[in-house]
């Protein structure tokens, strides 16, 4: 290195460092969040200039000279090398999904310091080396999916784990996303009037694209924009108007219903018709709002007003119940790691790539984008009155149902909330009621309301941008479920068709249908029961959903780490043994912690046991009964699940062990060695 | 300048879904399934 680079790469690291410590070290109001920003920036550049570095030329050594399967499998449909741009770009796109607009804002119950920390540090040595080592593991097999690696690498016992587990955990997900989505539209005309309008211009689009005017791209393109514009703001006149508003104004059953409906749809119709042009048409929206959202808080850099470290993090938090440790972690997921990544590192990404450098830029460089949102979504929260996010995110079972009720309690817990400034605030949004809009989604969007509104606009047009956030989140939503639900179809149409051919044949309508409805009823159960429980759904589903997506990550980076063993430099395999090691000892304790706590706001064990003892006293009134009988039911089958996903990833990671033993032992190698391939 | 640009419609165009697409205009819609089909990430 050069001496202008040395001092350069130093200024930087001195930089970073104090902007670190001042966000570490800082108590009481008014730390700006330009701190956090320069923190985040620094940290990423030091983390992609030397870590990733020396992931690329010391731990894969990434030749050019070698070629990648878009060049030797190129066949202009899956594989094609593209330019790193264009991949990164499409990379991106696979990777952010809610995740990391979602997790942060929910784990901000304990304080602005933790998850600040996790992201920073988590996503530099776990998450981005698990995108960058398993794309590269792709790479060089020809492209092959993470399953496929799995049951090549460490043996039919993993694979078929691996597979059943993927399978299991993408209906969860989905399930979780579409309580999101039913948290953030329900009582909110607005939000649900201008979400369901984009899926007639969605079809619209795809025909207009495909039978009226061919392959003319951007005229559709505009069209389409000027509609999802218009309808941001006919929201208004819908919700302010008496007759129209009725329609949109949903119960969450309703709610999660017509998304159930609209899942099964997208899955089933022709991808051109519904699933590409919504895809489309929201990726502009998305990439807008994110660039907005990061350029509002340059412009603005509002004051952080949560506290560093709040009281929650003994485990008696409002918004989900256990401690800092380990349900910080699961919660935050995506910012830092997240499992669902070497989905797309082994899926489209690997099969676009030009040159074998071009994997460090692509996965490392794009999961430290999706980490950069998850800080700017953990902003969002933290610029908020503390008791105002409080409100937001508690369920009504702990605030009850009143500004005032809420405001005690909230005063209880030593967080100022005046009744009087939440209902101008409610109304400044242009909603009826903020208490207890759980799921993270509806604070997210008064935080960006907030940062929108003081850069542009002032207070009149808050409403405005709250229900153009509101949007936005329901719109990103569905374009995972929607497309996560036609991936879950094909995945189900390869086990059915294993069983019995015909229902493989992805063009078959009777095939198609069945899968669909397979995967759809599987996801829409969870969604369901998430909406009729009374204790907030998101509370039970949302660590569910993040243990499921750490317990990935652990399978991922079980198969990094036999790569590398096998690759026969087996002593870098600690730079992914060190996160698999961590994500273990999260995942495994959250997810015995979820079964078998003695609290029953944690165990679902302990809840479904409580609950049948209320019911075998008889102290439930009778027309409860009903639905308690379901309740238990639910909480037996969260345990059960929950144990199914650790068994899973122990099965993959005790025989990636038993792989990992076999080539090492120092008499003869294991015949299933790979020649050196990192 | 000229070379920022380049990167950020390469990017914008990746995001977009439009992976494929070169100056191939019978493409986009190709890729536009592609991507959404084969977009089984979702964090």
């Amino acid at each position: 290195m050069r001496l202008r680079a040395k001092l350069g790469w130093g200024a930087v690291s001195v930089v970073g460092a104090a902007a670190l410590g001042v966000v570490a070290s800082a108590r009481g109001e008014g730390l700006s969040s330009t701190w956090f920003l320069v923190a985040a920036l620094c940290i990423y550049a030091l983390g992609f200039r030397f870590y990733s570095g020396f992931l690329a030329r010391r731990v894969f050594q990434l030749d050019d000279a070698r070629e990648t399967p878009a060049h030797r499998l190129r066949d202009g449909k899956d594989f094609l090398p593209v330019d790193r741009w264009v991949v990164f770009g499409h990379h991106f796109a696979a990777i952010a999904g809610p995740g990391p607009l979602v997790g942060p804002i929910l784990a901000a119950q304990f304080g602005y310091l933790p998850g600040t920390l996790y992201i920073l540090i988590g996503v530099v040595i776990g998450g981005a080396v698990q995108d960058f080592t398993i794309l590269v593991g792709s790479l060089r097999r020809n492209g092959k999916s993470l399953g496929q690696m799995v049951r090549e690498e460490i043996g039919p016992l993993g694979g078929a784990a691996a597979l059943v587990g993927v399978l299991a955990i993408m209906i969860i997900l989905i399930g979780v996303l579409g309580l999101v989505v039913v948290n953030a539209m329900f009582g909110s005309p607005w939000a649900a009037s201008t979400v369901s309008a984009t899926i007639p211009i969605a079809l619209a689009m795809g025909i207009y694209m495909v039978k009226i005017r061919p392959g003319r791209v951007l005229e559709a393109t505009l069209i389409g924009l000027a509609f999802v514009i218009l309808a941001v703001f006919a929201g208004r006149w819908v919700d302010e108007s008496e007759t129209l508003r009725v329609f949109f104004d949903l119960d969450k059953r309703t709610l999660a219903l017509s998304i159930i409906a609209y899942g099964f749809l997208a899955s089933v119709l022709p991808v051109w018709l519904l699933l590409a042009p919504r895809d489309y048409l929201s990726a502009f929206i998305k990439i807008g709002t994110v660039g907005l959202l990061a350029a509002g808080l340059l412009a603005v850099h509002p004051p952080v007003k949560l506290p560093a470290l709040t009281r929650f993090i003994d485990g008696s938090g409002p918004v989900f119940s256990g401690k800092l440790f380990p349900f910080c972690f699961i919660t935050i997921a995506c910012g830092a790691i997240s499992g669902f990544h070497s989905l797309i590192a082994s899926g489209t990404t690997p099969k676009l790539l030009d040159r074998e450098s071009d994997a460090r830029f692509v996965g490392y460089g794009a999961m430290l984008m999706e980490s950069f949102v998850g800080i700017m979504a953990l902003l969002a929260a933290a610029v908020m009155e503390p008791g105002v996010y409080f409100a937001i995110n508690s369920p009504a079972a702990i605030l009850g149902t009143t500004l005032e009720s809420a405001a005690s309690t909230v005063s209880g817990w030593g967080f100022a909330l005046d009744p009087a400034h939440l209902a101008a605030l409610t109304r400044q949004i242009g909603e009826h009621t903020l208490l207890s809009r759980t799921g993270g989604a509806p604070s997210l969007a008064v935080g960006m309301a907030e940062i929108f509104s003081q850069a542009l606009g002032g207070e009149t047009v808050k409403a405005v941008w709250y229900h153009f956030a509101i949007m936005f989140e329901a719109l990103f939503i569905l374009t995972t479920l929607d497309a996560g639900t036609r991936v879950g179809r094909f995945m189900m149409q390869d086990l059915l068709g294993s069983l019995f051919r015909p229902l493989g044949q992805t063009s078959s309508l009777p095939a198609n249908v069945l899968a669909s409805a397979a995967i759809v009823a599987g996801w829409g159960y969870f969604l369901y029961q998430g909406v009729i429980d009374p204790l907030g759904g998101i509370n039970s589903l949302w660590p569910l959903f993040g243990i499921a997506n750490q317990l990935l990550a652990s399978t991922a980076l079980a198969l990094a780490t036999t790569l590398l063993i096998k690759s026969g430099r087996p002593r870098f395999a600690v730079t992914t043994l060190v996160p698999l090691a961590w994500l273990l000892s999260v995942t495994m304790t959250a997810g015995a912690q979820k079964i078998w706590h003695p609290d029953r706001r944690i165990g679902f064990l302990a809840q479904a046991e409580h609950l049948a003892s209320q019911l075998a006293a008889g102290m439930l009134p009778p027309d409860k009964v009903a639905e308690t009988q379901v309740l238990i039911f639910n909480n037996r089958l969260d345990a059960a699940v929950t144990g199914l996903f650790m068994l899973l990833v122990a099965i993959v990671v005790l025989d990636a062990a038993r792989v990992w033993w076999q080539t090492l032992r120092p008499r003869g190698a294991a015949p299933s060695a790979a020649p050196v391939r990192a | 300048m000229r070379r920022t640009l380049s990167a950020l419609r390469g990017f914008l165009r990746g995001f977009l879904g439009l992976v494929p697409l070169g100056r191939d205009r019978a493409g986009v819609r190709r890729a536009l399934e592609q991507r959404a089909a084969g977009r089984n990430g979702c964090c």
